[in-house]
């Protein structure tokens, strides 16, 4: 009874499996008509997505407040000389942004400062590359190039007003926001 | 032996360790957020301008007369003197003054070396002694129009000199000015 069912399933399988029939095209040839067949072609275009890779790189970010300096006394004049402003300064070099584009697109690098609450401090971004001076550089792509000559621009931060007490050391956050670049 | 070369083996780890430096490492951005940077500040005092004392003093005469007991006047009638007076020094008015030209608080503080000479033991007596003097008003407000401060020290003498001193002086005053504390 077993095997009677087994042939059976055996049957129903084998008779559900479909068989492709390639139909067989033909010519008719002839000696004075020879075959033809047309062939046809597809293309269909390689997919490329964007790819953002930025490295940013940037200096210490440390800042120094300096209070004025009123000189020094002279008895005879009753006066200061070599007096010194109060100011902000930091080490060359160490409030630099570097931003070197490393994608297959152009791309918009934006950078903005948010100082810290209770401060009334005053900034500036300066592009080497730009004049705008207003914290966006636009770096071309870098397909086509080495990657060691990557497209790369810097931008100074700078700190150009306000004071800061001598308990406080944050000054705030500096934000660099990276866009595809649509121009 | 064991020991000895466990040790060694610290050694060497322990001067293999590299400092690492918080240079900022570079950030990859792949644009769906941004990169924060913090900013750091450092408050630092401008450099206070460096005392400068200057001092203008000025002295009053510095002669004193020291007069011998009188017995007074011998009266006959009564072999009586009348009149007697008494040794002292002449009334005097001497001072010293100090002006202060700094841009710090002074003080001034005089002291007196007798002269080490025969029937001299004459001595002064300063008034007001070690007296401060505020810095000039205008090296804490350049918009001040106030004058210099002054003190005045007075010099009074005190001892006596008797009747073997043939000298001149009888002593030297020394004027010593300190920044104020």
């Amino acid at each position: 009874m077993k095997k009677i069912l087994s042939l059976i399933l055996a049957l129903a399988l084998v008779m559900s499996l479909s068989v492709t029939a390639f139909a067989a095209e033909s010519n008719t040839a002839t000696d004075k008509t020879p075959g033809t067949k047309v062939v046809t072609g597809t293309y269909i275009a390689g997919s490329t997505s964007d790819v953002i890779s930025v490295n940013i790189e940037w200096g210490s970010m440390a800042f120094t407040y300096t209070g004025a300096s009123a000189g020094t006394w002279l008895p005879d004049s009753h006066s200061y000389s070599g007096a010194t402003e109060a100011g902000w300064s930091c080490v060359d070099g160490e409030n630099v942004i570097t931003i070197t584009n490393h994608s297959n697109v152009a791309v918009k690098a934006t950078a903005s400062f948010a100082k810290a609450d209770g401060t009334n401090l005053t900034h500036s971004f300066t592009e080497t590359s730009e004049t705008a001076n207003d914290g966006v550089v636009a770096l071309a792509t870098a397909v086509g190039t080495q990657v060691s000559a990557a497209p790369s621009a810097d931008i100074v931060f700078n700190i150009t007003g306000g004071s800061i007490s001598a308990d406080s050391n944050n000054l705030g956050t500096i934000t660099v926001t990276i866009a595809k670049s649509t121009t | 032996m064991k020991k000895i070369v466990s040790l060694l083996l610290a050694l060497v780890m322990v001067m293999s360790l590299s400092v690492t430096a918080f240079a900022a490492e570079p950030v990859v951005n792949d644009g769906t957020k941004g990169t924060d940077i913090t900013v750091g500040g450092e408050y630092k005092a401008g450099d206070s301008s460096k005392a400068v004392v200057s001092v203008n003093i000025t002295w009053t005469g510095m002669s004193f007369t020291y007069n011998g007991a009188g017995q007074g006047t011998w009266d006959a009638g009564t072999h009586t003197y009348t009149g007697s007076t008494e040794a002292g020094w002449a009334a005097s008015n001497a001072s010293i003054t100090v002006e202060n030209h700094s841009n710090v608080g002074v003080t001034a503080t005089c002291s007196f070396a007798k002269a080490d000479v025969t029937g001299n033991n004459a001595g002064l007596t300063f008034g007001n002694n070690g007296a401060t003097v505020a810095a000039h008003p205008k090296s804490v407000d350049t918009a001040s129009t106030e004058a210099a401060k002054s003190a005045t020290i007075t010099v009074t003498p005190n001892g006596s000199l008797d009747s073997t001193f043939t000298g001149d002086s009888i002593g030297t005053i020394t004027v010593t000015i300190a920044q104020a504390q």
